[in-house]
């Protein structure tokens, strides 16, 4: 029963690539509805049968509740994916540079699968396998299109992954010749600073920066944003930056408890690079994708601000926050992917106008963009509130200063899209968009939990309390 | 508190109905159907008055307390702003005798005025919105007349003063009444200042002692009035050592309290809103410029009083402005060529009566009190009726210059009678309502020992009679002078300007009657039994009875001696008046000016204000503020190209990047880190 939403997804991953073989061309299209049932059905394993404790294999993969909102995420975040990608895949015919749907879908799904391992894990192997299982499918992904823009970002792609995870493997491999143990729990007992610990931990730091596209590892994402199609880019700015949020809480809380509170200035560092250079670079952007790459990139300097200090509040914060962003981005990616496929465009100013032609895709793009920029009341906003108020309690009023003026810029850079949006004329040679039913609702959905996760206050709530309980559990 | 009757414990209804109208007509009927918005708004306001009519009447068989009052209920208080414990706003009710007296007032005059504007306004394009914004400065009079605690009164003040900007502004084509909308809004604003920062003060302090009192204070919070004037709670405002600028906290509290009840009651030297006000339709000036918005600040000391009774220093400003006032602008209404103008002025000799009666009351001589609130009362009814006959003739004659009006008595019977019988009752000749209540007020001046105020008192009540008898006699008496003139009118009918002057219809006509009733009757309502200051042990004394006659007879010889003089200059040779003026020269000149204060207040404002301090200002934050912000701005898209310069395309360069990432990831750890 622990594992049944990671079975289930393997199950509907493997069913989706044995169906397409025996169905006829024109009913592939229904192949997303199996798979969209498949991630439902996991979630409603999640959130109905799978007890947020326990464990299997003995203890090699634990159940905890933190985790449980870590996966609650990546399942609802899938499944958002999997309609936005619905559009694409059905034009799949007419289109001969594209994959076949079905192995997007496969892909995807053992992505999934690996990312919903990732916060269970206890032991480095598997650790590494699942994180592993979190990456290369990414690759595949964004070359899924094939013509030399995506091309080239999946080849850039694999390459920094490659030395990336090389760095990430030999860290991990020297934590494992200084705590001589595989037992996630145990290392931390053997860990006491020293120089190979602290090149361990830099190198680990780099393997997991790249995914959580902190600077300077975050080269790879302009470039693999703009080039992976819309919905592949969607599902990398949530479902990568999850994965790496989990793989490093795991760490940091569980191999490194005693390290953490000495390396608040380097991540305090970390933050404020990422965070700056996210968005000074964002401020000049033409290509929507790329600038979303560019905004993701600062997101992550305000998230990595809920490690500092002690207690629940960081990385309840941090999960709550993760959330926010999620159900946000997909939003915002949602109208994107929509717009980029029906007009072909991904220039800003093809966006111009929009709030006359299509009102309500516009308000709905209007409301994610207010959200990433964490304006009040919007659940953005109270996300970020959280991640301050941890710095801020932590002795790092600097930082949240520093947070604060970068949220200001990133007002400036949101507003440039809204403008064109609201005050530019509509561009007459573009088409009315018509919203499909699947995406309209997928839409609908992001944008309701953008605007209701923060305003209902349970919802933090549980997350810090779960978080007080995982936190609880944590060896000593 | 003994079971309440049915109105009583719903007494919010009365403030709901002209809420739910105002929204009614604003938003659904006001583009639809112009009558029907008339309509529904006239029966809003009209049931409102019903009810408070239904709710006076059984207030006043209430059981009384122990001490012979009237008691004090708070039938309705829902939480509103909680900002912690003992410091959260309700939003509710309170009825003592001034507030269900101010209730009966309002509604009843409200209901008239909308009444009479249905027809006065009849036919005009704004008609929809008259009555939107009339509702909704009937709800909001009623909510600050009702509210039981600073905050909903602040609010309700702010809706009072918002809804009259929209009303004077009410022919916002027109230059002159847009600028004195402005000016309204802009001067009493600036007063409310004052209110705010005092509520503010008295808040903290009261908070304080509030969490000091534990389960003593139980089920009140730090701005109620119950709370603010328990005796105990004064007591240790009282003993308060903060000093600010030499003034006690309390008195600095209670003065800041009464510059917002200045400014709404335009006491000088804030008084120059109210004249320019009459801009708006006369409607207006009836009920938010006479009888209801401008006795809030009076209403505010009245409903505050044992705040300002524990200083005396407080309730000395309130006197000396408010006798400064009356004399002051009833100078000024001696000289006034504009009907409307000299009403204003009156209003505002006026508001200083009602004002000084409170600053000479104390609780050794509480008569003042209950002059006050009287003469609030017989005022509105008198001096409602004398703004609806002044748009009566408005209405008939199209100008607001008496000069250009004359010989009305013949065209315009029935005005000329309720307009005769008002200006009488402002004069102060029995049995008129304004008799009783100014012969209460001279009573307590000259029993509470400010023989000087009493002096000024009885100045003020020749020279209203004489100037409010100069209109009379100009506009009603002589022959008729010019008579299209169209100069500053409310209307432009053009069709039947060149008729002969005609009484205007009977919508308009029959509220007029209806306060010429009450304008008689008002005197004989015995609210100086109901409306009572009660002493701080509860206990009332035995109640002052019947008219004093060492004051009514010197009082009524004033308004005479006053009548007379006015008969002298302006029933007959109109020379007599010119020669007199021609006497005064350069004195009557700066009366007439109004004693310059615009032009000071101007002057004051554009030439120093604006130029000296503004100005340079104004060219910092052009130069050097925005200057800045456009560096910030230039300054950070260039670090965006920077930043943008380093993402090349290759990955040599990105596998780079991240290894001295972790080169110096690797040195600040280890610099960190405690080995």
């Amino acid at each position: 029963m622990l594992m049944l939403p990671e079975l289930l997804i393997i199950a509907t991953a493997f069913a989706v690539l044995l169906v397409d073989l025996f169905i006829a061309e024109r009913q592939r299209g229904h192949l997303v509805l199996l798979a969209l049932a498949g991630v439902l059905a996991a979630l409603v394993a999640l959130v109905t049968i799978t007890p947020d404790t326990g464990a299997l294999f003995g203890g090699r993969f634990t159940m905890d509740p933190l985790a449980w909102w870590l996966k609650l995420t990546l399942l609802a975040a899938a499944a958002v994916t999997l309609t936005l990608a619905q559009p694409m895949l059905a034009t799949h015919k007419q289109a001969p540079t594209l994959g076949a749907g079905s192995e997007f879908m496969t892909l995807l799904l053992f992505n999934l699968a690996g990312m919903l391992m990732l916060p269970s894990t206890r032991d480095l192997v598997f650790f590494y396998v699942a994180l592993e299982l979190a990456t290369i499918p990414l690759f595949l992904l964004t070359a899924w299109r094939r013509e030399s823009l995506s091309s080239e970002a999946g080849l850039k792609y694999v390459l920094m992954g490659a030395l990336s995870s090389a760095l990430m493997l030999y860290g991990l491999g020297i934590l494992y010749g200084v705590g001589r143990t595989m037992n996630l729990d145990l290392i931390g007992r053997n860990l006491f600073p020293s120089p190979p610990v602290i090149m361990a931990i830099a190198m680990v730091f780099a393997g997991l920066g790249f995914k959580l596209t902190l600077v300077p590892f975050h080269m790879w994402a302009p470039e693999v944003y703009q080039g992976a199609p819309t919905p592949v880019t969607a599902w990398l700015s949530v479902a990568s930056k999850a994965a790496g949020l989990s793989a490093l809480m795991l760490l940091t809380y569980r191999v490194f408890p005693r390290l953490l509170p000495q390396w608040g200035l380097y991540l305090a560092l970390l933050a404020t690079v990422t965070m700056t250079a996210g968005n000074l670079a964002a401020i000049t952007q033409t290509n929507i994708k790329r600038f979303m790459a560019f905004s993701a990139i600062s997101q992550a300097g305000y998230l990595i601000m809920g490690f500092l200090g002690a207690g629940p509040n960081g990385p309840a914060s941090m999960v709550f926050y993760l959330m926010v962003y999620a159900v946000t981005n997909l939003a915002v990616f949602a109208v994107i992917a929509l717009h980029h496929q029906q007009t072909g465009r991904e220039d800003i100013t093809s966006y111009r106008g929009l709030s006359q032609t299509n009102p309500i895709l516009a308000l709905t793009m209007m409301v994610g963009l207010f959200g990433l920029a964490g304006i009040p009341p919007l659940s953005g906003f109270v996300g970020k509130f959280f991640l301050f108020s941890v710095a801020s309690k932590a002795g790092y009023n600097w930082l949240v200063g520093i947070a604060a003026v970068n949220s200001t810029i990133s007002l400036y850079y949101y507003l440039r899209i809204i403008r064109q949006m609201y005050i530019e004329a509509p561009d007459p040679e573009l088409p009315k968009l018509t919203t499909p039913r699947l995406l309209g609702t997928a839409l609908a959905v992001t944008t309701l939990a953008s605007v209701t996760l923060g305003l209902v206050p349970w919802v933090f709530e549980s997350v810090r309390f779960s978080a007080a309980v995982w936190l609880e559990a944590m060896p000593k | 508190m003994p079971d309440l009757s049915f109105i009583l414990s719903h007494a919010w209804l009365i403030p709901a109905l002209p809420l739910a109208s105002f929204l009614l007509v604003g938003l659904v009927l006001r583009p639809l159907h112009k009558p029907l918005a008339g309509a529904v708004a006239t029966a809003a306001v009209f049931a409102a008055a019903g009810l408070s009519w239904w709710l006076a009447f059984d207030y006043l068989h209430l059981p009384k307390t122990a001490g012979g009052a009237l008691p004090v209920l708070v039938p309705t208080s829902v939480e509103w702003l909680r900002f912690q414990e003992g410091l959260s706003v309700h939003l509710g009710t309170l009825l003592d005798p001034i507030s269900v007296m101010l209730l009966v007032v309002v509604t009843t005059v409200s209901a008239l005025v909308h009444l009479y504007s249905t027809g006065y306004l009849h036919g005009e394009d704004g008609y929809g919105r008259y009555f939107t914004f009339l509702n909704l400065f009937t709800f909001s009079m009623l909510g600050l007349v009702l509210a039981p605690n600073l905050v909903q009164m602040y609010v309700c003040w702010e809706l009072v003063g918002a809804s009259s900007f929209f009303l004077i502004g009410y022919y916002y084509d027109r230059p002159s009444a847009v600028s004195a909308s402005k000016k309204a809004f802009i001067v009493t604003r600036f007063a409310d200042l004052g209110f705010l920062l005092g509520i503010l003060v008295l808040g903290y302090y009261a908070f304080t002692i509030h969490a000091g009192m534990g389960a003593a204070a139980a089920g009140q919070q730090a701005l109620d009035f119950a709370f603010l004037t328990r005796p105990d709670v004064l007591s240790q405002l009282q003993a308060l050592q903060g000093q600010f600028l030499g003034i006690g906290t309390l008195t600095l509290a209670a003065v800041l309290i009464y510059t917002g009840g200045a400014g709404k009651s335009a006491m000088f030297p804030l008084h120059i809103w109210l004249p320019d006000a009459m801009e708006g339709p006369t409607p207006v000036s009836a009920l938010i410029h006479a009888a209801t918005m401008v006795v809030a600040g009076v209403y505010l000391v009245a409903r505050s009083f044992p705040i300002f009774a524990a200083s005396a220093e407080a309730l000395q400003v309130v006197m000396v402005v408010g006798a400064f006032t009356s004399l002051f602008a009833a100078t000024i209404g001696c000289t006034q060529d504009d009907i409307k103008r000299v009403l204003a002025f009156s209003t505002l000799s006026q508001l200083g009566y009602m004002m000084f009666a409170l600053g000479v009351a104390s609780y050794e001589h509480p008569l003042g009190y209950t002059a006050s609130m009287f003469h609030l009362f017989t005022h509105a009814f008198f001096k409602a009726l004398l703004f609806l006959g002044a748009g009566s003739v408005i209405h008939a004659v199209h100008t607001n210059n008496i000069w250009q009006m004359g010989g009305l008595r013949k065209y315009m019977p029935i005005t000329h009678g309720l307009f005769l019988l008002a200006t009488l009752a402002i004069a102060g000749i029995p049995p008129l309502a304004g008799f009783f209540s100014k012969d209460e007020i001279l009573a307590a001046a000259l029993h509470s020992g400010h023989t000087v105020v009493f002096g000024v008192g009885l100045l003020v009540a020749g020279m209203t009679a004489f100037y409010m008898f100069r209109i009379y006699f100009v506009t009603f008496w002589g022959e008729r002078r010019l008579s299209h003139l169209h100069h500053q009118d409310d209307h432009s009918h053009d069709d039947h300007s060149h008729a002969d002057p005609h009484e205007s219809p009977a919508v308009m006509w029959i509220p007029m009657a209806v306060l010429g009733l009450l304008t008689i009757g008002a005197g004989f309502v015995p609210i100086p039994e109901w409306v009572r200051l009660v002493p701080l042990d509860g206990k009332l004394p035995e109640a002052h009875h019947g008219v004093d006659l060492a004051v009514a007879i010197p009082g009524t010889l004033a308004g005479v001696i006053g009548i007379a003089l006015a008969w002298f200059f302006y029933a007959g040779d109109p020379q007599r008046a010119n020669s007199a003026v021609l006497k005064l020269g350069r004195f009557y000149a700066v009366i007439k000016a109004k004693f310059y204060f615009d032009e000071i207040y101007l002057f004051v404002t554009k030439s120093i204000i604006f130029r000296l301090i503004a100005g340079p200002i104004a060219w910092f934050d052009r130069m050097v503020v925005d200057g800045l912000v456009n560096a910030t701005g230039w300054v950070t898209r260039l670090g965006g190209t920077a930043v943008n310069a380093s993402q090349t395309g290759q990955v040599q360069t990105y596998g780079s990047w991240l290894m001295s990432g972790v080169v110096l990831a690797v040195v600040v750890l280890w610099a960190t880190t405690r080995q």
